[in-house]
Formats: C-alpha cells, structure tokens, sequence
C-alpha cells in the first residue's frame, strides 16, 4: 500500500469510528463498545512486554489497577482536573513497569511469569489493605466524571469519543514504535537475547522500556476506567483480569498491532452474543479459546492475509466475467 | 604495525573446569589472525571474552588502547568488535533484510519521541539504516534474498547473512566463529575470498576454524590453542612445521624401544 492509500484507509476507517455510535446504536452497546476500547488499550500495551520483547507479563490487570487508582485518588484527594491526571496516572503506572522491569534483567520466561504474578497479587493486596489512601474494601466512591468547560462526559456516547481518541492515540504510538529502530530491538530481544545484545542493541534497557510501556498504557486504561465507572474496587484488578489480557492478545496475534485490537474488540463482545448460552456459556467460551488457539496458533490475525487474497481473487473473477461478456 | 587487540593474562573458570589458562594474544590491525586447536581448546571462549559475552575469570582485554573487560556486549559492538556465531544465531522468523537492519541499532541514535514524531531527523536515519543494510547484502551477494525468511536460508546462507549482519554494525574487529563449518568446497573458495574482501577494506579479522586449507590460504598469523593454553603463534607455514602442534592433533607418536 502506498502512503496515499494508507492515509485515505486511515481517514476513512476513523469516520467510521466517530460516525457508528450515531447510527442509532443503543447505550447498551455504546457501553460495551467503550469496554472494548479500553482494552484494546491496555493489550496494545501488553504487546510491547509480551508481543514485542518477548517477556511474558501476567502484571496488566494491575498496571490498570493503579492507573485506575492514581486518577481516582488524584481527582479526588488532590483535586487534580482529570485532563491532568491522565497522564499523571499512566507516569505512575509507568514508573511501576519500570519497577517490574528490573527483575526481567535476571529471570527467564517461566520464572519471570511466576514473578509478575507474585507483582500482581502484592498490588491488589496493598490496595485492598492500605485504608488510609486506597479506602480499602470499600472501594474507591464518587469519582467524578470528566468535564470540558460546562459540558460532562457523563453519557456512554460522550465518554465514547474520550475513549476513541486515546485509543487512536495508543494506535498511532504503537504503529510508530514498531516501524523504528526501537521497534526492530525489541523484536531482536524476542528472537534472540544474546544476538540482539551482540548486535548493539542494550537489551536491559529495552526489557525495562518495554515494560515501561506496557504499565504507561495500562495507566491510560486504569485512568480511562476509572472516571467512567465513577467507581472502584482493588479486586477488580486480580490476575484473571490479566490473563483475559492475555488472552486477547494471543487470540487476535501479539506482536502486530491489528492482532491486540481484533482479539480485545473481539472478546469483549463475544461473551454478550453468547449470552443466550446461559450455563453453557463459560464451557463453550473456553472450548473455543482452546480449538482457536490449536488451529490458529498464531491468532485470528493470521486470517487477514488469506480474506485479503480471497477479496482479490473475487474481484479479478468480477473482471474477468465482466471481460469475458464483451 | 600496532596491536587492534589485546588479551592479557586471560583465566576462564567454569566451576572446576579450566577454559582457557593464562592466554594472552595480540591482534595486529590489518591482519588475517586465524584461532585453530582440537575440540574444547577453548576457542569459542576466547572469542566470547573478546566480544565480552563472557568475563573472565581474572585477566583484561584492551581494544584500541582502552580496556573493555567488564563491559556489556552491546558496548564491545559499538566500539567496533563484530562477530558471528558457530552455533548461527540468526533472528530466525525475520527477514534477511531486518536481520541486517537490527545490526544497523548501534549506528542509529534517534530516541522514542523522535520515532513516535517521526522528526526528519528519524527519516534520514531509517533512509541511511536501509541503504547501509542493502550495502552489505549487496557484499556477500545475497541482495536478491532480501525479502527470505531468514530461517528459510540454506545453511551456506544463513553463515554469509551472519556476516553481513556482523559488517552492519562497522566493525573495526570481526571475530568469525567457524565460518565455513558446513559449507561446501566452492562455498568456501568464496568465502575465502569475502574474508580478503573485508579485510581490503581495512577490517581486521580473527577468526576460529577447522578448514586448514583457508587457513593456511589466508591467514597471517596462526594461534594454536590446545586444552585452554596457547601452545604455538606464527606464520602458517611456521605452524605447519611446529611439532607441538602435531601432537596436539595427531597425539605423540609410540615410542618402540
């Protein structure tokens, strides 16, 4: 595709996204698309620790978590404007990636795994237990909506186009990083730690910044979720949450970009469509998690090049049918 | 002629075992500088105390004039020491252009904002990390398999891309680990002539190998390692003609009373 392709793609696909919720599509499903959005957010994230680097991370839940927990505490014991904490949030949840980064210098895969999660449970705990700043087991209340002005983001329909614009945000950063030298190093790291390291790249300092990323990102999310659920509780952010992450990720296909948004949008939405299931729901959800992964082990993604070819071959037997008919 | 390289004193311990004993070399700038001796001599570990993959135990290397013991591999890489692997350690799922394209990292210096900005300054880099990578495909002559997976490479290939990923990053130094282990006798007529080729352009290489026919053809200086010492350093022909050197590969002759 050439960059006047790419950018017209581009434009049109985010009319698109700004246009959709005005076609008369329901609160309900304004909600769920808003849900999505914000984890597309947090696995785009997860990618550059899991996809990108290749260190595997079951920490996102509690990047969201205190993302989440900084904007809300921020908001409403410093009274910090939201449009400030934001960003606030994310460096907080930035500077405990960094922190979670450190130990990925010493500990493989496995271990690194057992690692994160040991990370996970402590926050969740710390925020569960610290009452003085966190209000414990009660869970963070009243936090306010954010507002521009006199206008509040108080309906799905406007939080939609908040969370849209972070989203296209963490499209374009990720997109960014990918294709530069930074991109090309983490990618070394996950290929290779010792080939990476020999051809020049300073993979300790590219572990801890992917990391960095990842919690940076999962701040936004935590920020994001926060001031649109007005309403917070630590176990929320425990290590189911993180493993749907990275289940996401790996359904759609980590270390793209289109594979973190396919796999959030996606499961997100299924487990509404499968509603009608009632208590089969969980046993077939899983069944299915398990057949796609076997079948497609590098996720829905890998399906892309295969429906473009098939469009293409449509299209060229249009032209032929049309040639032949003269 | 001046010293490019040079180990002093360096002691290998892995556990109880001796890897290398007291060795000290000197790389002459300009130089072919082959590294031969029977399996488990201690090569590999030399090279890899070189290109600071691996601390030694005791003992310090100096390139340029400035030591370098300690310091992290990606810093030995930058100085100017290059190297492949015996063992190819390519990136395997990536093509043979971005396998050379990562090697360009130690020559790029734009940082995260600048990519996320894309700033013009970005631009010109990523121009010049391309044509630079093209360059050295272009040098061992595999510009055509730019777009292989590099795991799809046959083994001749994936042997030359590790050369041309090494060159990417400008070395002064080149360690080459067996370079021609597996390849066949024309593929190694041509590698010789690529190692003459790198040194032209003014590349000092050291390099480990078991084909004494390129050795011999082009090396200047020979080391002999034998169980972690250095038993032998001259010419080739010096080195054919050494007596410890034969017993270290052929075992001492039995004495008949």
């Amino acid at each position: 595709m050439g960059r006047r392709t790419r950018c017209a793609v581009a434009v049109g696909v985010v009319t698109l996204l700004a246009v959709f919720p005005l076609l008369g599509v329901g609160p309900y499903y304004i909600r769920l698309l808003n849900l999505a959005g914000i984890y597309v957010i947090l696995t785009l994230g997860l990618n550059f620790c899991v996809g990108m680097a290749g260190q595997i991370s079951y920490a996102q839940a509690s990047f969201f978590g205190i993302g989440a927990y900084a904007s809300a505490l921020l908001t409403l014991k410093a009274g910090v404007s939201f449009w400030a904490a934001l960003p606030l949030s994310a460096l907080v949840a930035l500077v405990f990636g960094v922190l979670l980064g450190l130990p990925s210098l010493k500990v493989g895969r496995y271990y690194l795994a057992i690692v994160t999660i040991g990370f996970s449970e402590i926050v969740r705990l710390v925020l569960l237990n610290w009452k003085e700043v966190t209000y414990g087991a009660e869970g963070v209340k009243n936090i306010p909506v954010p507002t521009i002005g006199a206008f509040t983001l108080n309906t799905d329909l406007r939080y939609y186009y908040l969370v849209l614009t972070i989203v296209l945000f963490a499209v374009f950063v990720s997109i960014r990083i990918v294709h530069s030298r930074i991109g090309r190093a983490l990618h070394a790291i996950r290929m290779s730690d010792l080939a990476a390291e020999v051809m020049g790249v300073n993979t300790r300092y590219y572990k801890i910044l992917a990391f960095a990323l990842s919690a940076f990102f999962g701040g936004l999310a935590g920020s994001l979720i926060a001031h649109y659920d007005t309403y917070l509780h630590a176990n929320s952010f425990n290590f189911m949450e993180s493993a749907k992450i990275l289940c996401m990720l790996f359904i759609g296909g980590s270390g793209s970009i289109e594979g973190p948004i396919i796999g959030a949008v996606g499961l997100t939405l299924l487990p509404e469509w499968l509603r009608f299931l009632k208590d089969y729901y969980m046993a077939i959800y899983g069944v299915g998690v398990v057949l796609l992964m076997s079948v497609m082990p590098s996720g829905i993604r890998s399906l892309i090049p295969q429906l473009a070819r098939f469009v293409q071959r449509l299209f060229t037997n249009k032209q032929r049918a049309v040639r032949s008919e003269h | 002629m001046r010293a490019i390289l040079q180990a002093e004193d360096i002691t290998v311990r892995f556990g109880g075992l001796v890897a290398l004993n007291g060795i000290n070399l000197s790389v002459q700038e300009g130089q072919i500088h082959a590294l031969i001796g029977p399996n488990g001599a201690g090569k590999t570990t030399l090279i890899n105390v070189l290109s600071n993959v691996t601390t030694p135990t005791t003992g310090r290397v100096t390139f340029k004039g400035e030591p370098i013991t300690g310091l992290p591999a990606h810093s030995a890489t930058e100085k100017g020491i290059g190297r492949t692997f015996q063992n190819i350690l390519l990136f395997a799922g990536a093509t043979v252009l971005e396998n050379v394209m990562i090697a360009r990292h130690c020559r790029t210096k734009y940082g995260l904002l600048e990519a996320i900005v894309r700033t013009g300054n970005m631009l010109n880099e990523e121009e010049t990390v391309r044509q630079k990578a093209f360059q050295e495909l272009e040098f061992v002559g595999m510009a055509d398999k730019a777009s292989t997976i590099a795991g799809n490479l046959d083994h001749g290939g994936q042997r030359l891309l590790e050369i041309a990923r090494a060159l990417a990053t400008e070395p002064s130094l080149l360690l080459l680990d067996e370079p021609s282990a597996g390849m066949n006798p024309q593929e190694v007529n041509s590698l010789m002539d690529l190692i003459l080729r790198i040194r032209g352009r003014g590349i000092t290489v050291l390099l480990i190998e078991h084909n004494m026919q390129l050795v011999m053809g082009i090396a200047d200086v020979v080391t002999v390692l034998n169980f972690g010492e250095k038993i032998a350093e001259g010419t080739p022909k010096e080195i054919q003609n050494n007596k410890d050197v034969r017993e270290a590969y052929l075992g001492r002759g039995i004495q008949y009373a």
